[in-house]
């Protein structure tokens, strides 16, 4: 019964695999609905490789469909590993990240790396020598200033910190 | 002023004497070329009111030098930490990744350095003996022929997933969709754009490179808190200049492969638009078809990092062949450097090498000078480079993450091409933990816009007519050729295996 319990676990969910090529279809069929009255020439080469693509993904779904069948993969969410797995640090960087895409406009470019530095620096490692990660965390970021700002003139979003800097500089 | 030996003597000790220029500007071209998103092109848009303030030749000098090395500099962090600087190096971390989490980078990047280097000085040479034939061959290469070269390109999604050939082939056409998007290229009627008009010029190919490979790459290795296992940490940090005369060795011993992956590049560099993420994609595959052992391809396989790193550096000389032969810049850097030119003064195409040959011939010196000294100032310093692997991924996830959306920012300054990348972060973080090559997403990413470009521009001439694609000499032949690629290896090996037996 054990035995039994530990095949079925070993076997590989194919769950996974099925989000590159459902994605796929979808943003083909949007593509598609996209030129479906447009000139020829808008057309050619989308319907060449959307059709290609829908051809292997059918082939691919058939594959896996098979293999479950003949139970040799299974095709489940399983609700009990969903949560913990969900539960790392690695969710927690993701969602740092995306909070610096959306506050870097508002604190800009330098304040909103010290802050995602710092913070990202503390969560993956679990809060140990915070001064030393405040203090690398301002060096890499006036790093980023000197060189993408000043040296390459780049237009990255402005905020306090860089206001103060061109005060101070001029 | 005649043209002889005793002329490119003096010329070559001339360029020498300017290592003042040089030397800083290789280190500067390193740096723009490690950082995804800064180029050779931008940094000398940059500098360019510095251009015009220096002599004519000092001017040029300095963005050779700057041009070669940021070619150089893009695959550091390709090997190190699996980010191509420029689209041009996104071949190299196929080979030379897996070769650095092996506790090798030093190994790798001494391969790299010594290989576009040889790749470079090889090229140069051959581009100042050759240069009045080879600026001919852009007139050769019409719409028809760039089709089968792209494909060529294209063929490699197939050679990347040879784990799971149908995952690999999905990955691709998925990149390929992708690499559609815009508006197309007769009416200008926009396609898959989702409403953003940001996408309507197609998809931004640095966001999509440093999404799919760095992004996703400072997500993955959270997971293991390191670059590199506790027994390959213990090694990298046992490495002595061994290693990195050992990766000399090795790409010594294999000097024809550099010399015709790089000639690849010489050859795909001359075509004006054609570029350096064709040339190493194509090198690749090339590489691989006549390798007698493909399977080792995409684990760290000395001649999978070699062919990549030659043919982007093999491209250098080339983009500048039409410039300085008939006034026609191949590429961004070169177009720049005509502005330059003319700003001076100084006439482009044939009458350069009547009116001012020390300027016509002195280009190409100088760029065999820069990738001279580049052995003395670069290869050393492999070994000290190699130590990035070592850092914790605590630190170096973040840093990863806030300078490649940075870089992802620069070419166009949008804030929707740094949301652009995440995007794609995301995508190839699925991709990588569901056992998709991200390689072979971007390969469509990059290549799919340029095949469609071509495959148009030759049926709207031939009214629709499919047949085109077959109609001309050097088009057949190069069809023939890769049919024989695609075919030859697998049945030579199937004979080789029946014999065997």
């Amino acid at each position: 019964m054990s035995e039994k319990k530990t095949q079925k676990n070993t076997k590989p969910n194919v769950l996974g695999e099925m989000i590159i090529p459902l994605f796929g279809i979808l943003f083909t069929s949007y593509y598609f609905f996209t030129i479906i009255d447009s000139p020829w020439t808008a057309q050619v080469n989308a319907f060449i490789v959307g059709s290609i693509l829908f051809l292997i993904c059918a082939l691919f779904f058939i594959r896996k469909f098979h293999a479950v069948r003949v139970n040799r993969a299974v095709c489940m969410l399983k609700y009990d590993r969903l949560l913990p797995a969900m539960r790392t640090r690695q969710t927690g960087f993701i969602i740092l990240t995306i909070g610096y895409l959306l506050f870097v406009e508002l604190l800009g470019y330098t304040l909103a790396t010290i802050i995602f530095f710092f913070s990202s620096m503390s969560l993956l490692d679990g809060g140990q020598k915070m001064a030393a990660k405040f203090t690398l965390s301002i060096i890499m970021a006036g790093v980023g200033y000197v060189v993408f700002i000043l040296l390459f003139e780049t237009r990255l979003p402005e905020g306090l910190i860089e206001k103060i800097l061109q005060e101070g500089l001029k | 002023m005649t043209i002889d030996a005793n002329f490119f003597l003096e010329l070559f000790f001339h360029q020498l004497g300017l290592w003042w220029v040089v030397i800083p500007s290789i280190f500067l071209g390193l740096i723009v070329g490690g950082i995804p998103g800064f180029s050779a092109a931008n940094t000398i848009i940059v500098l360019l009111p510095f251009t015009f303030l220096m002599e004519v030749e000092v001017g040029l000098v300095f963005m050779i030098a700057l041009y070669c090395s940021s070619r150089l500099g893009a695959g550091i962090p390709a090997i190190l930490v699996n980010i191509p600087g420029t689209a041009g190096a996104a071949a190299t971390p196929l080979d030379g990744y897996p070769m650095a989490k092996q506790g090798f980078g030093q190994r790798a990047l001494s391969i790299s350095f010594v290989s576009s280097i040889l790749g470079g000085l090889l090229t140069t040479v051959i581009a100042l003996i050759t240069m009045p034939w080879l600026a001919r061959v852009g007139f050769y290469m019409h719409s028809v022929e760039m089709v089968v070269v792209m494909l060529f390109g294209i063929s490699l999604i197939a050679s990347v997933a040879t784990k799971d050939t149908i995952k690999g082939l999905i990955a691709g056409f998925v990149g390929l969709m992708i690499g559609s998007i815009g508006a197309d290229h007769v009416y200008a009627t926009p396609r898959g754009t989702m409403g953003f008009l940001e996408l309507y010029d197609g998809v931004p190919l640095i966001p999509a490179l440093v999404g799919l490979f760095a992004i996703s790459e400072a997500f993955m290795v959270i997971e293991s808190g390191s670059f590199l296992s506790k027994d390959r940490v213990q090694q990298v940090q046992n490495a002595s200049w061994a290693e990195t005369f050992y990766g000399v060795k090795l790409t010594l011993k294999r000097w024809f492969h550099v010399g015709w992956t790089s000639l690849i590049g010489l050859v795909i560099g001359v075509i004006p638009g054609a570029g350096a993420a064709i040339a190493s994609f194509v090198a690749y595959q090339q590489s691989r078809a006549f390798s007698k052992t493909p399977e080792a391809y995409g684990k760290g396989h000395i001649e999978g990092l070699i062919a990549p790193e030659a043919a982007n550096n093999g491209v250098t000389a080339g983009t500048l062949i039409p410039l300085m032969v008939l006034g026609i810049p191949g590429g961004a850097t070169a177009a720049i450097m005509m502005v330059v030119m003319q700003y001076q003064g100084v006439p482009t195409g044939p009458g350069l090498f009547t009116e001012r040959p020390d300027l016509g011939y002195g280009v190409f010196m100088a760029m065999f000078v820069t990738y001279l000294l580049m052995s003395f100032t670069i290869l050393p310093m492999s070994r000290y480079m190699s130590r990035v692997t070592l850092v914790s991924t605590v630190y170096m996830s973040p840093i990863i993450i806030a300078f490649t959306l940075v870089g992802s920012f620069v070419p166009r300054e949008y804030m929707f091409d740094m949301y652009l990348a995440f995007g794609f972060g995301v995508l190839g973080y699925i991709a990588r933990k569901t056992g998709y090559h991200v390689a072979a997403i971007l390969i469509g990413v990059i290549l799919g816009p340029l095949l469609e470009q071509y495959m148009l521009r030759a049926l709207k001439m031939s009214g629709g007519d499919a047949t085109v694609l077959f109609s001309s000499t050097l088009g057949n032949f190069l069809w023939v050729i890769l049919i024989a690629t695609l075919v030859l290896p697998s049945w030579l090996n199937k004979k080789k295996a029946k014999s065997e037996q």
